[in-house]
């Protein structure tokens, strides 16, 4: 996978988020901007539909309300789908410990790094937990039908939240044992490069029609 | 990596869904450099004792690394001397690629983060790593794991290591590969295994001090 600098992507991921707030024209916009930085980043569509995927429920409540007012809520839909879609693409295409780093260059203290990272480590060791559930689940011969699915659901999360528990001191110790006090290894700032330049015309074309959008 | 004397005396921890001790009560002195190979049947207490040692784990008896007792008060000090080696690595690696895990401690010791990585670099190919350096920490094998992690325990060059059953998970060849990084070391080691004929066969080990624990039962076996 092809990276941008952090501070590029997280520039650019910002905006796209701002954009998604700001109005339904301008969420356009940033589903474009953020199409063109998941494909630069070369991240798989499969990898982020899958990442979109938990959306879809709340998706299906905003289908029930549009006989109701069709416009408002396909722009309510619009914009929410853009800022989630800028989280989805961010957390993607900017490893955790430079979007931590470039946050706290920002000024996120030190505490606030400290409980990003630690819910970094425990989602993605969480995720790898539940996924070995599943397979084990499968491999002892699995269940079948909506009654085998729930009882399924049961036991993974029951599984899952006993684990989290765990995880979560483990990590916890880790950390505290090899000294972290929020620091982490990760150089950040920027340099322009003209690699990047598709992205900064994106951002800059961002920028521009938000700017339209609060001057209008 | 100075090395560090360790004291365990009367150190017993008794679990709230016990009735006995695991493990009975244990004593035993290392001066720096010393070697100490733990061992007992599963649910002796061995874990238990290293948690003890890095301030994971509190119960009866004292226990001194550099001849300061370890003790809530101390606890950063305590814990900057020792590197923990947990028996699964997944446990200990925290950050996405090698090169970044192994620099996590020098960085949070102070360090810049350029002369961290350059650091961390430096060990993972010490490890015969490089070629790893920027993979995905999760595409590793568990062996190539195992070496990460020692290798983010010995860039922040502890005095004493604390490492529980560190080729429990590893082919012979890792294993191998794992002993012959910590052979040399000047480091006080405690390692817990299952196999101590193994450690005993290399030369760095033949006269380390052997600790058989025994859960639930008074005293514990000194072998050596």
């Amino acid at each position: 996978m092809r990276r941008a600098q952090p501070s590029t992507a997280l520039g650019l991921v910002l905006l796209a988020a701002l954009g998604g707030l700001a109005g339904a024209h301008t969420a356009l916009a940033s589903l474009l901007a953020l199409g063109l930085l998941a494909a630069w980043s070369r991240v798989g569509l499969r990898r982020l539909l899958a990442s979109l995927a938990p959306l879809a429920a709340a998706f299906g409540l905003l289908l029930l309300l549009t006989p109701l007012a069709p416009e408002a809520t396909l722009q309510v839909a619009l914009r929410g789908f853009t800022v989630s879609a800028a989280c989805a693409v961010g957390a993607l295409t900017v490893p955790w410990p430079a979007g931590i780093a470039v946050l706290g260059a920002l000024g996120l203290p030190r505490s606030g790094r400290a409980f990003l990272a630690i819910l970094a480590c425990h989602t993605g060791s969480m995720r790898r937990e539940v996924a070995a559930s599943a397979r084990a689940l499968r491999l002892r011969g699995g269940l079948h039908g909506a009654r085998g699915g729930v009882l399924g659901a049961r036991i993974l999360l029951a599984r899952g939240s006993a684990e989290t528990l765990r995880r979560a001191d483990r990590i916890a110790h880790a950390l505290e044992l090899r000294g972290f006090s929020g620091a982490l290894p990760v150089r950040v700032g920027f340099s322009p490069r003209l690699g990047e330049a598709p992205l900064y015309a994106a951002a800059g074309a961002l920028v521009t029609a938000l700017a339209w959008r609060l001057t209008a | 990596m100075i090395p560090l004397a360790l004291e365990v005396r009367g150190v017993a921890h008794r679990h709230p869904s016990m009735d006995h001790d695991t493990p009975a009560e244990v004593s035993f002195a290392l001066a720096p450099g010393g070697r100490a190979l733990l061992s007992g049947a599963n649910g002796a207490g061995k874990s238990t004792l290293l948690r003890r040692m890095v301030g994971l784990a509190w119960g009866e008896g004292t226990i001194r690394v550099g001849g300061e007792e370890v003790s809530r008060r101390n606890l950063r000090r305590v814990r900057r001397a020792c590197g923990f080696l947990w028996q699964n690595p997944a446990d200990g690696l925290l950050l996405p690629t090698p090169l970044e895990d192994v620099a996590l401690g020098p960085v949070n010791d102070g360090m810049p983060v350029a002369a961290a990585r350059e650091l961390a670099a430096g060990w993972l190919a010490k490890l015969g790593l490089s070629r790893l350096a920027d993979r995905e920490l999760a595409t590793l094998s568990g062996g190539q794991k195992q070496l990460v992690a020692l290798a983010g325990i010995l860039a922040r060059e502890p005095g004493v290591l604390v490492l529980d059953e560190p080729a429990a998970l590893l082919d012979p060849e890792n294993a191998e590969r794992l002993a012959s990084v910590l052979d040399p070391l000047p480091a006080t080691m405690v390692l817990v295994t299952h196999e101590p004929a193994w450690w005993r066969a290399r030369p760095p080990w033949a006269g380390a001090h052997g600790v058989e624990l025994v859960a639930g039962e008074a005293g514990f076996a000194e072998a050596t």
